[in-house]
């Protein structure tokens, strides 16, 4: 069996989200808000009808990301 | 619970054009006083503790524990100051739902992982990166299965 037949087709998250806060739809599917901070991308997620928006922040894109702080 | 990994388009050391990285991001629910939020922290088998930002408890209504400061480092070899904060935390890959009581050290700032304690130390991780995806089972230290 294929494994990546099991995966959603969930929207790849681009070089433009570099050091950003994004915002996920409800099906966590498409990214619809993103912003410099948390607040930020979950208001505007908010504003766009999103009803439990989920937020990540996206390491920039010039620093390998390593979890480290 | 499966997961599937998410897709970043990064630019690499190797001098090429941008490519795809995978990395095992978990959609989590943070439960407060005041309502719930979804966050997608990196699931972290090196992190010690659990790290989620401020703004995460303040938009919940998580009370931290100033008088309990610690600091965290990392690879970077800079260092932030953590604050302590009962939280309930809740994972699902909307087959399986797990829910526990724990804490969280919260931080200023954009760092979220999923570390031993207040996560990993409830779960057995195992990341497939060539399937693209990753479990987390509950194991005897979950609360509930000791």
């Amino acid at each position: 069996m294929n494994q990546h037949q099991q995966l959603p087709d969930r929207q790849i998250v681009g070089e433009e989200y570099s050091g950003l806060w994004i915002a996920w739809d409800d099906e966590g599917i498409r990214i619809v808000a993103s912003g410099k901070t948390y607040e930020e991308a979950r208001e505007q997620a908010l504003a766009s009808g999103a009803q439990f928006p989920g937020l990540e922040f996206v390491p920039p894109l010039d620093r390998a990301f390593v979890g480290g702080v | 619970m499966r997961f599937p990994y998410r897709r970043f388009r990064v630019q690499l050391f190797d001098g090429g054009p941008p490519s795809e990285i995978y990395r095992p991001i978990v959609p989590l629910v943070v439960h407060g006083p005041m309502g719930s939020a979804l966050v997608h922290p990196l699931l972290d088998c090196g992190a010690d503790y659990t790290i989620l930002p401020q703004s995460v408890a303040t938009a919940v209504g998580i009370e931290l524990d100033v008088n309990r400061p610690g600091t965290i480092g990392g690879i970077e070899g800079g260092s932030l100051i953590t604050y302590p904060g009962d939280a309930e935390l809740e994972v699902s890959d909307h087959i399986q739902i797990c829910r526990w009581q724990t804490t969280v050290r919260f931080v200023a700032g954009n760092n979220m992982l999923l570390g031993h304690l207040g996560c990993l130390e409830f779960f057995t991780a195992t990341l497939n990166h060539f399937a693209r995806n990753f479990e987390l089972e509950p194991n005897a230290g979950y609360p509930g299965l000791g």
